[in-house]
C-alpha cells in the first residue's frame, strides 16, 4: 500500500466530519492518477492513432522503468526525510564500469553486473554516512558527491561512450527488447516496485522508515535505530541506480558518461507529484512510480503530436509546481478543521 | 524525610547537579509511590526539568542518590531508565504525525508474523490491539487508523500516555501535558491520568498551572532555588497557598 498517512482500513469512513478531504490527504496518488487520465485524454485527441498503440506503450513504459526505479528509491529517501542528487552519477558511474569490466577487462557479464551494483550501493551508502557522521543535509552531502563522482565518470570512461557486450544474454534478460518496444526492463522494475510497496507498508522497517522522516526524535526515543533505518534508503537508491544503468546497457548497448545528469531531479520530481512530502514522513511508492509513467508518457506523447521535446521540461516542472501547491493546500486545510 | 517503610517507587535523595560554575539542583529529595501523582511545581529555572532530566537518565547527578523500586541505582542512559520502566512524555515529540494511531502505538514494537526470512506487519492485530487499548484506558472515540496529524492536542496526549501505559511504563513523567489545550482537552488528558494511576502507575507531573496541577496531584513538591521547599500532600494545602508559596511569601 504505502499511502502518504499510512493508515489501514480506508474504507472505513473517519468518526470526524469532512472527511473527504481528509480521504483524499490519505490518498497521496490520487492526483497523480487525475494527471495521467488528463495526460491520456489530451494525446488521444492530438495522436490518436499512435498514443495508444503497443508501440508507443512499449516505449513510454520502458523509460518510464529506467526513470521509476531510481524514483522508487528516492520515495523512500524521501519518506526518510533525505535526498540524494548524486543518484544520476552513481548510475552514470557504474554502468561506466560494467561496460568496461564486461569488455576490455573481459569479466563474465553477470560478475561485471554484480561488481557494478556492489559499487552502486557503495556509493549509495557512502552519501549516508558521510550525513550521519558529519551530521550534515544530505543535500549537501550528495550535491559534492554528485561532481565527485561525475568527475570519476568521466576519468574512468576519458569521455567516451562504453558499450556492453552485443548480444550478451545476461544483460539481454535485464533490458532486452521482448517485442513492440516492451523491454524486460519492464516488468524487472514492476517486480521491484511491488517488493518495495511491500516493504514500506507491510513490515516492520516501513514503517520506521516513516516514522524516522517523520519525526526523527519520536523514533529515536521508542529505540527506532534512526541511523540504521536512513542508511539503508541511502544504500537502496544507490542500488537502484546501478539496477537503472543495467536497464540502459540492455536497451542501449551503451553507456555514456553523460547520461543521467537529470536523473537525480527527475527522480525526485516523479516523487513529488506521485505525493511524497518534501518534509519527510509521507509518500507513497505506487506515487512515485506513476509519476515516472506521466512524466515518460509526455515525453513520448509530445514527440509522437510533433510538438518540440523542449516542452518536455516545461510540462513536468508546472506539474511539480501544481502537485506541491494543491498538497500543501488539503494538508493546510485539514490542520485548520481539528 | 522519606524513609525505608515509604513504599516509593522511585526515591530521591539531596540530588545536586552543577554545569560548571552554575548549580543548577542544589538539594532535593522526594519520592513517589505507585499510584500516586506527584506534581512538581515552581518558577523557570528553579530546577524542575533539571530534576527530571536526571530521573529519566538524560543527566548524570553531580552528588546525591536515586532508588529505583528500594535498590540505588544510576542511570546511564535514557534506554537505561526506560528499561527500568520509567517513561518520559515531551509535549511534541511523543507521536510521529504522518503514522496512524495504530502504527504510533505499535512503533518499534510491531506485531508481525514470520514469511519465510522476512517479517511481516500483522496490521490487523495492530489495529485491533490498539483500539482495545484505547478502550481500556477510556478513550471510545478515535479510530486506530486515523493519522496522529488529525488529532488534537489531548488526544495526542492521550495516546502518547497510553502507549507508554501499555508497553510496562511504571512511572511516567509528564513535561507540561496540558500547555496549550482546551479545558476540555485538559479534561482528557486528566481522565487518561487517573486511568492510569487506577492501574499502578506513578506519575510526576510538571505543571506551570496551579489549578490544574492541584486537581490532578496526590501530592505536590516545591521546589526552589533548586532546593524543595516543601512536600505537601494535597488536603494540606490549597490552589491560593502554592501561589503563595512561588510567589516567595513564607
Amino acid at each position: 500500500m504505502g499511502s502518504s498517512h499510512v493508515g489501514e482500513g480506508m474504507e472505513k469512513a473517519p468518526a470526524a466530519g469532512s472527511g473527504l478531504l481528509k480521504r483524499i490527504v490519505r490518498v497521496p496518488e490520487l492526483m497523480v492518477l487525475v494527471a495521467i487520465v488528463i495526460v491520456v485524454i489530451g494525446f488521444v485527441i492530438s495522436a490518436p492513432t499512435t498514443f495508444l498503440s503497443a508501440r508507443n506503450i512499449g516505449a513510454f513504459m520502458t523509460s518510464a522503468a529506467q526513470l521509476g526505479v531510481v524514483a522508487v528509491g528516492a520515495s523512500i529517501l524521501i519518506i526518510a526525510g533525505e535526498f540524494d542528487i548524486s543518484v544520476g552519477s552513481n548510475y552514470a558511474f557504474s554502468g561506466i564500469v560494467i561496460g568496461l569490466l564486461s569488455t576490455s577487462a573481459g569479466l563474465p557479464t553477470w560478475l561485471a553486473v554484480i561488481i557494478g551494483l556492489l559499487i552502486s550501493t557503495s556509493i549509495g551508502l557512502s552519501n549516508g554516512l558521510i550525513t550521519l557522521a558529519a551530521r550534515i543535509p544530505s543535500f549537501i552531502t550528495t550535491l559534492g558527491t554528485w561532481l565527485v563522482w561525475f568527475g570519476l565518470t568521466l576519468a574512468v570512461s576519458k569521455g567516451f561512450f562504453v558499450s556492453a557486450p552485443p548480444h550478451d544474454p545476461f544483460i539481454a534478460v535485464f533490458g532486452g527488447l521482448i517485442g513492440y518496444q516492451f523491454y524486460s526492463s519492464i516488468f524487472w522494475w514492476l517486480g521491484i516496485g511491488v517488493v518495495a510497496i511491500v516493504l514500506l507498508g507491510r513490515t516492520p522497517l516501513g514503517n520506521w522508515i516513516f516514522a524516522v522522516g517523520g519525526n526523527t526524535e519520536a523514533a529515536r526515543a521508542v529505540g527506532v535505530p534512526a541511523g540504521r533505518v536512513k542508511l539503508f534508503a541511502f544504500g537502496l537508491i544507490g542500488f537502484l541506480a546501478g539496477v537503472s544503468a543495467v536497464f540502459t546497457l540492455g536497451q542501449q548497448g551503451s553507456m555514456a558518461p553523460l547520461y543521467g545528469q537529470n536523473l537525480a531531479l527527475q527522480a525526485i520530481a516523479a516523487s513529488v507529484i506521485g505525493g511524497c512530502s518534501l518534509s519527510g514522513g509521507a509518500g507513497s511508492v505506487i506515487g512515485a512510480m506513476l509519476g515516472a509513467i506521466l512524466m515518460s508518457m509526455i515525453n513520448g506523447g509530445l514527440i509522437l503530436a510533433g510538438a518540440p521535446t523542449f516542452w518536455y521540461q516545461t510540462f513536468v516542472g508546472a506539474i511539480v509546481l501544481i502537485a506541491v501547491v494543491i498538497n500543501t493546500s488539503i494538508s493546510r486545510r485539514v490542520a485548520q478543521m481539528k | 524525610m522519606a524513609g525505608e517503610g515509604d513504599g516509593f517507587r522511585l526515591e530521591v535523595r539531596n540530588l545536586c547537579k552543577r554545569f560548571g560554575s552554575v548549580v543548577a539542583l542544589e538539594n532535593v529529595s522526594f519520592g513517589v509511590r505507585p499510584g500516586e501523582v506527584v506534581g512538581l511545581v515552581g518558577d523557570n529555572g528553579a530546577g524542575k526539568s533539571t530534576a527530571i532530566k536526571i530521573i529519566s537518565g538524560f543527566h548524570r547527578p553531580t552528588s546525591g542518590q536515586i532508588f529505583w523500586e528500594g535498590r540505588e541505582t544510576v542511570f546511564e542512559s535514557p534506554e537505561e531508565a526506560r528499561a527500568h520502566g520509567i517513561q518520559t512524555v515531551y509535549q511534541d515529540l511523543a507521536l510521529v504525525n504522518t503514522l496512524s494511531i495504530a502504527r504510533n502505538f505499535f512503533l518499534h514494537a510491531e506485531p508481525s508474523r514470520r514469511l519465510g526470512p522476512i517479517r511481516l506487519l500483522d496490521v490487523k492485530r495492530m489495529n485491533a490491539r490498539t483500539a482495545e487499548i484505547l478502550r481500556e484506558i477510556g478513550i471510545r472515540d478515535l479510530d486506530p487508523v486515523t493519522p496522529v496529524s488529525a488529532l488534537s492536542g489531548g488526544e495526542r496526549q492521550a495516546v502518547a500516555i497510553g502507549r507508554t501505559w501499555y508497553f510496562g511504563g511504571k512511572l511516567l513523567i509528564l513535561d507540561e501535558p496540558t500547555s496549550a489545550l482546551s479545558v476540555k482537552q485538559t479534561q482528557k488528558v486528566f481522565s487518561i491520568i487517573q486511568e492510569v494511576k487506577a492501574k499502578g502507575v506513578s506519575v510526576i507531573l510538571i505543571e506551570h498551572n496551579m489549578i490544574h496541577v492541584h486537581e490532578i496531584a496526590d501530592r505536590l513538591v516545591v521546589v526552589r532555588h533548586g532546593v524543595v521547599f516543601g512536600d505537601y500532600a494535597k488536603k494540606d494545602v490549597g490552589v491560593t497557598d502554592l501561589e503563595r508559596i512561588l510567589a516567595g511569601a513564607r
